[in-house]
């Protein structure tokens, strides 16, 4: 190829990020304004018209509202808070959190308004095939319709891959005209899809089912139609009470002893617990990490008594997608204990390889050459064993590997294959090929994509149903307006945070901007804090422990909804965390900054929070030494505030962050001084992340 | 004691996650309207997910095999004959001048019209080189060329959309 053709091809993957180095533009004007071009049709945004159909609506596309947001986007909805905040505020206490029921056979539901469902089973019979829809479930959060379709000929499917059957999905379609998107749906014998909600003014509409899925055209009857009828559910339907359990997991590695370490923490998170009846359901995921991705083989769960509890996967139906998950009987003591067992797997970028075969003029059927032929690919040593043609038009080539080695992928230089197989274990693996008509005479393999995977290693992770939910924030936290000044502008507002939580000394908002604003109609208010003049004006009125915030409009559309998402609390009883790295020779004197070591488990037993330690980096800031602490911790604690009792300093700072690589709390304490070891420190205050609101009416 | 784990999440899921957006974007690229393009690329994993047990990682890498299916897809769908012949590898070099103006304010209607004139493999190879994007090797394992080939009509391509893009400018001007 033209060395221009072969710079330019270099440069267009650099500027699609397939090329690692920096993008260096052209100096040739041939080459710049084909570039140029291409950065154009680069940089078309095409996400926003992005809407995935049938069963592959996942969460990408569909992000959770917060509460406020949702607020604001329904001015209805503000009214029934208000309503509901008023009646909270007159001394009667709820629990606000969703009404979840679980129905076997159909799924998980919100009970919210009356249940519907389907009058009556109904069945067409169209060419000897029968669609019947059999159940259908309505509820105020989604329409779940599950049929069934019976005697289908198998000529009505394509037999070869490169024929494309039906792909359309069944739509409902209301008396209005309007058509109900699809959530979710799929299955075997019976097929369930999940529509979004029905109207509840709405009894009837049609189920139309474009084709059946995957046949040929003409093959099968098309555009089926059913008018189906929904009813109250009937009072003896089975529903089964879903209560939403707490998430938090303090978790870490069982690795021990503690050593000095460079990887991330435990690469697995539960995102979801829920008792269903008698079950207790936790569905969990596999986290990414920077080495490559886990396959996880083995999981296991036990209670407080060491006991195995467990049935995987779980078998209640219609859950939320999950990369693993467990269920077992309610009953036995937490906490409990997960323990996981996985390897990773890792397939090296840009490793490729090419060695020469000679298949010869007419390769036989069966026909086997041993070569033992020596190939370096990605620094590695594999050897390619032989090659096998087998009865389908392929080659399979075996290999032989050190242990860790997967496996790899194996093309031939100008063939396109339609199939291929492979696998193996230990190092000894084969990969096979196979193409419309067997490739003869002398061939170039083409070996790319080396996969290694590590030894098995083994992960715990806690879980405890004992932890406070988070719909139900911890230490009774209240967010209270004390006084209003009316100003030209808008208004001064006085207000305090209070807990009725004996474990907690004071309570105060995080500043700035963790108190919002918004009227009735959902509009943001202009919130800011005083000035300082403006506060010193009403000084005598307010303590140390106020907050006093300017609301710069007087243009307020009903009531203005105050809310809180951050608090400091500081405990009254202080918790003690005894960092000691001595047995891994941590000197203060003569260990570099950066060295990062794995502690262990170590509990930092902080009120009604779990979080544990399981990371200690030496670092340094200006100067000041210290150490960044990495907690696995309550997804609610956005901080913890640590004093170093037997430290004597000069300048001294504990401040903390959320670390995305780790998906972790950390806390740096530092300080100018030698850190003494073992390193005692007191967590004195702790920074709470929630939604707690007050209600005005001007 | 183990018990064998059964991941209920399908390996698909991931893979929707990731390779959704780009098979859209091929789709779009290739001259599929968006609603189309949401509709074939939904199939694509639809027919993936029937077709899985026949995916083999060792072979081929899952973005390459679910732009396979994308293409027969689109194919399908356009019911369009899409084979792809090798070109003479020897490259002449272009012989007109580059636009020498430079094209910066092309919005995205007037990119996609002027790829609906390329011809089809131009198109193709367009679509999938910054679907994906997709590697030139990546390329030529899907359309049976070279992957020399592929550079040299994926840099002629977009010399020629450049020329298109750049008429067009001139003819809005006008």
């Amino acid at each position: 190829m033209n060395k221009r053709i072969e710079q330019f091809n270099l440069r267009l993957d650099q500027l699609l990020g397939l090329q690692a180095r920096e993008f260096n533009p052209p100096d040739n004007s041939h080459e710049r304004t084909a570039l140029e071009t291409a950065s154009l049709i680069h940089q078309l945004d095409f996400d926003a018209e992005m809407k995935p159909k049938g069963k592959w609506t996942f969460q990408l596309f569909h992000p959770r509202r917060t509460f406020m947001q949702t607020l604001r986007a329904k001015p209805a909805l503000i009214i029934l808070f208000v309503l509901l905040a008023l009646t909270l505020l007159s001394g009667v206490v709820y629990a606000v959190s969703r009404s979840l029921g679980y129905i076997p056979g159909v799924g998980i539901v919100e009970q919210g308004g009356q249940l519907r469902a389907l009058a009556e089973p109904v069945s067409v019979t169209r060419e000897g095939i029968t669609l019947t829809v059999q159940q259908a479930v309505l509820s105020p959060d989604k329409t779940v319709i599950q049929y069934t379709l019976e005697n289908i000929p198998p000529e009505a499917y394509p037999n070869t891959e490169d024929v494309i059957g039906c792909i359309r999905t069944p739509e409902l379609h209301l008396p209005d005209g309007q058509i109900l998107s699809i959530i979710q749906g799929g299955g075997g014998y019976t097929l369930s899809f999940t529509f979004l909600p029905i109207p509840a003014n709405v009894h009837e509409v049609v189920f139309i089912l474009p084709c059946i899925s995957n046949t040929l055209p003409g093959r099968a009857p098309e555009n089926w139609e059913i008018p189906l009828r929904f009813v109250p559910a009937p009072p003896d339907l089975t529903i089964l009470p879903v209560i939403e359990l707490p998430t938090p997991t303090p978790q870490a590695s069982a690795e021990t002893p503690p050593t000095r370490i460079d990887s991330a923490p435990v690469p697995f998170q539960i995102v979801q617990a829920l008792q269903v009846g008698e079950d207790v359901v936790l569905l969990g995921q596999t986290l990414q990490t920077a080495q490559g991705w886990i396959q996880l083989h083995t999981i296991r769960l036990t209670d407080a008594a060491g006991q195995l509890v467990f049935t995987t996967p779980p078998t209640v139906e219609g859950l939320p997608a999950f990369d693993w998950g467990v269920q077992f009987k309610a009953g036995p003591p937490g906490p409990f204990t997960f323990t996981l067992e996985g390897s990773l797997t890792q397939t090296l970028p840009n490793t490729r390889a090419e060695v020469m075969f000679d298949a010869g003029p007419n390769p036989q059927p069966g026909q086997t050459w041993t070569l033992n032929q020596p190939i370096e690919i990605g620094g590695r040593a594999v050897t390619l064993v032989s090659v096998q043609t087998d009865s389908a038009n392929g080659y399979s080539f075996q290999f032989h590997a050190q242990p860790d080695v997967a496996g790899l992928s194996i093309s031939i230089d100008g063939h396109t294959a339609v199939g291929g197989g492979g696998g193996g274990a230990q190092g000894n693996f084969s990969a096979s090929v196979m193409y419309e008509t067997l490739p003869k005479g002398q061939l170039r393999l083409l070996l790319s994509d080396l996969t290694f995977t590590s030894p098995i290693q083994t992960w715990t992770l806690i879980w405890d149903s004992n932890l406070p939910t988070a719909s139900n924030p911890p230490f009774d936290v209240r967010l209270v307006l004390d006084r209003v000044i009316p100003l030209e502008d808008g208004y001064t507002l006085v207000g305090h945070v209070e807990s009725g939580d004996v474990r907690i000394l004071k309570a105060s908002p995080v500043e700035p901007g963790s108190l919002s604003a918004i009227d009735s109609s959902g509009r943001i208010l202009p919130l800011s804090q005083a000035a300082f003049g403006e506060v010193i004006q009403i000084l005598p009125a307010v303590d140390e422990s106020a907050w006093v915030y300017h609301l710069k409009t007087r243009e307020i559309n009903g009531d203005v909804i105050l809310t809180l998402n951050e608090v400091n609390l500081r405990l009254a009883q202080p918790v003690a965390l005894t960092l000691d790295l001595r047995p891994y020779q941590f000197d203060p004197r003569l260990t570099p900054v950066g060295v990062s070591y794995k502690t262990g488990l170590i509990p930092l037993n902080l009120p009604g929070l779990g979080a544990t330690l399981y990371r200690a980096a030496y670092i340094s800031q200006g100067n000041l030494t210290g150490f960044d602490l990495f907690f696995q911790s309550d997804p609610r604690l956005t901080g913890i505030v640590f004093e170093m009792p037997g430290v004597q300093f000069g300048q001294a700072m504990s401040d903390s962050r959320y670390d995305t690589n780790s998906q972790s709390l950390v806390t740096r304490v530092a300080a100018d001084t030698i850190m003494p070891q073992p390193l005692e420190l007191l967590a004195t205050e702790i920074r709470l992340q929630g939604e707690w609101i007050f209600i005005w009416t001007p | 004691m183990y018990f064998p784990f059964r991941p209920q999440k399908h390996p698909l899921e991931q893979a929707f996650e990731k390779y959704y957006p780009a098979i859209f974007r091929y789709l779009r690229l290739r001259g599929a309207d968006a609603d189309t393009a949401n509709d074939l690329a939904s199939g694509v994993f639809e027919r993936a997910l029937s077709r899985f047990e026949q995916y083999d990682p060792a072979r081929a890498q899952l973005q390459t095999w679910l732009f396979a299916i994308a293409r027969n897809l689109a194919a399908n769908h356009w019911k369009t004959e899409n084979r792809l012949e090798p070109i003479d590898d020897d490259f002449q070099d272009d012989t007109h001048e580059p636009e020498q103006e430079i094209i910066l304010s092309q919005n995205r209607e007037q990119i996609l019209a002027a790829l609906q004139h390329l011809d089809l493999r131009a198109r193709e190879l367009i679509a999938l080189k910054f679907g994906g994007p997709l590697t030139n090797r990546q390329i030529a394992e899907l359309t049976n060329l070279t992957e020399s080939n592929v550079g040299v009509i994926l840099y002629r391509s977009l010399s020629k959309l450049r020329a298109i893009l750049a008429e067009s400018q001139e003819a809005s001007r006008e």
